[in-house]
């Protein structure tokens, strides 16, 4: 015998058979007995429905922005990105190249799937299409049109603007974050080309292991300890789905938040520590306060040496800030020092060696304080040493070079 | 080629109806995979209103775009409803009877969605993705989570129904 629950399951798989365009003939007859039995259950599925149509709907988005062409206008692509399948939160459009509309209308099933719709649109668009001659006129048309175009071209060439608008709209690039330092990042497969410097508009970060320190334009601090998976949304607002990160924020970076998948964290002027792993979240305050938005729950605020745990289950706890876990200020920076020195040791052996060289004619350290920072080690010709190169820190900056013995010969 | 009205800002009071046309898509075309091909059309009408220069943009469009929304779901479900099984045409014409009108009229909010997909457990939310996004198919994710099918779409049933909670819960 079927139990209540059995016939749920039942009906509610069924729903899901319907959404995803499966159910055969007998199993909708089967679905409406069910409702019939149990109107609950439609209602239930009724108000799925819209919630269902936001997932397809916004799904279709991604891949296919909404987009609006014929002719007299000028072709609109709407390029949603405020999705719910990404992080951003921008919303915008742009107008794109007509190769790509031509290419999008071809693909729409709006348009293949109905060629009444298609041909009543096609019958709306002739409206706005050009003038076209007819027969009678065609001969005028061979000697006036090559006329009005010439003096056109003459009156173009007369007054074209010295530098004419783009037809095509492009986002500029807006970086407001800056990968200030990394230490021993193991970089997941595709993510290439992040460096020390490198200066970011919205980005994603996964890496395995290693500490990345990002600066944002605001002056807030992140310090993230793989392995991690986390996005900087705008300047004031980070996503963070998996991984340690340490957020320091000054007076004029107030409000940060940190988006994660169990509850959102505001900064309230202060430093503080999430730590996300896929069992919960934990948020520890070091200075000032913050503030915890839960799922569907009232805000808590959390001052300084007070932290707190939210798992998947929903269960929280409130405990003691464990500073000592996490990446203080204070521990990336000596991390940094340390670095550093070990880069300056690596050097000085290398001086050694270079000086030991025989035959050598020239070498220059440039370790003279008249020239400051970088500047000193641009020579224009010259390579650097083997096993160098170029870097920097805060308080040192130093580089070497060794000339080709041809330069030295000449010498 | 150029039309005399700002086009950037049309299509960003089109974007920020999105929820409100789903919701009135689905009043009279309950058919979720027929709602992106209903709201791209009711774009083009939208444009080609906005072009002739008549309308006031600056006051509510939500009433307009939802008229434009209703009758192109009416338009496309008459013309699908053609090659659709009878069966098929009984659960839709089900749904299409009972809606409440006040319900389908409500926006779903597209920021209200988002805080609420990240409030779903990660497990769930990637498989949410999984299915919708990257289209992964109920069987596929089965295997792969070493689950019955039916149970998965049961538990997609539940994801919708935390989802409709929380929503209502953020408006």
């Amino acid at each position: 015998m079927t139990t209540f629950q059995e016939k749920k399951n039942r009906s509610e798989d069924l729903l899901q058979r319907f959404f995803d365009r499966e159910l055969s003939d007998e199993e909708s007859f089967e679905l409406l007995s069910l409702w019939r039995e149990q109107p609950d259950w439609e209602n239930e599925a009724r108000l799925n429905l819209p919630i269902e149509a936001m997932l397809q709907f916004h799904a279709k988005l991604e891949q296919k922005p909404i987009f609006h062409h014929s002719p007299g206008f000028e072709p609109i692509v709407l390029k949603e990105h405020s999705s719910l399948f990404r992080d951003e939160y921008l919303l915008g459009i742009e107008l794109l190249e007509i190769d790509e509309i031509v290419r999008l209308a071809a693909e729409s099933p709006s348009l293949k799937k109905n060629p009444a719709e298609t041909e009543r649109q096609q019958q709306k668009k002739s409206v706005l299409k050009p003038y076209q001659p007819e027969e009678k006129h065609r001969l005028l048309s061979w000697i006036l049109v090559p006329a009005v175009l010439l003096l056109l071209s003459v009156v173009y060439f007369e007054f074209r603007p010295s530098a004419p608008e783009p037809s095509v709209r492009r986002q500029a690039f807006r970086p407001f974050a800056e990968v200030e330092a990394m230490l021993d990042v193991q970089w997941n497969e595709n993510q290439t080309g992040l460096k020390e410097g490198c200066r970011l508009e919205a980005e994603t970060f996964r890496f395995q292991s290693g500490i990345v320190q990002i600066r944002m334009k605001n002056g807030v601090r992140l310090a993230v300890r793989g392995p991690a998976d986390f996005r900087i949304n705008t300047v004031d607002k980070v996503f963070c789905g998996y991984g340690e990160m340490s957020v320091t924020v000054p007076p004029e970076g107030k409000g940060f938040e940190v988006v994660t998948p169990f509850m959102n964290i505001v900064d309230l002027g202060t430093e503080f520590f999430v730590d996300v792993k896929s069992e919960g979240v934990e948020a520890h305050t070091i200075q000032g306060k913050i503030e915890l938005n839960r799922f569907g729950e009232e805000k808590i605020e959390l001052n300084a040496g007070n932290a707190f745990r939210l798992d998947a289950n929903d269960i929280s706890k409130r405990f003691v800030a464990e500073p000592n876990r996490f990446l203080t200020e204070l521990f990336v920076a000596g991390l940094w020092e340390t670095r550093d020195a070990e880069q300056l040791e690596r050097w000085k052996a290398e001086r050694e060696r270079i000086l030991a060289t025989p035959g050598l004619r020239l070498f220059l350290d440039f370790e003279d304080e008249n020239f400051s920072g970088i500047r000193r080690c641009r020579i224009l010709g010259a390579r650097p040493a083997e096993g160098l190169s170029f870097y920097t820190n805060r308080s040192l900056q130093v580089c070497s070079f060794f000339l080709s013995f041809l330069l030295g010969n000449f010498l | 080629m150029g039309q005399s009205f700002d086009s950037t800002a049309i299509a960003r009071l089109f974007e920020e109806h999105y929820g409100l046309m789903v919701t009135v898509t689905v009043r009279y075309a309950p058919l979720p995979d027929l709602v992106y091909d209903i709201i791209q059309q009711v774009f083009i009408d939208f444009i080609e209103d906005a072009a002739k220069g008549k309308r006031d943009y600056q006051k509510d469009i939500a009433p307009f775009l939802a008229t434009l929304t209703k009758n192109r779901a009416i338009d496309f479900w008459r013309e699908h409803s053609k090659h659709s099984p009878e069966s098929l045409q009984r659960i839709v014409e089900r749904f299409a009877e009972k809606q409440d009108v006040e319900e389908s009229a409500r926006d779903i909010g597209l920021v209200a969605m988002r805080n609420c997909m990240k409030k779903l457990p990660p497990t769930t939310r990637q498989m949410v993705e999984r299915h919708y996004y990257h289209g992964t198919s109920m069987e596929d994710i089965a295997r792969q989570e070493q689950r019955k099918v039916t149970t998965i779409r049961s538990f997609f049933c539940r994801i919708r129904q935390k989802l409709r909670e929380c929503i209502e819960r953020e408006t």
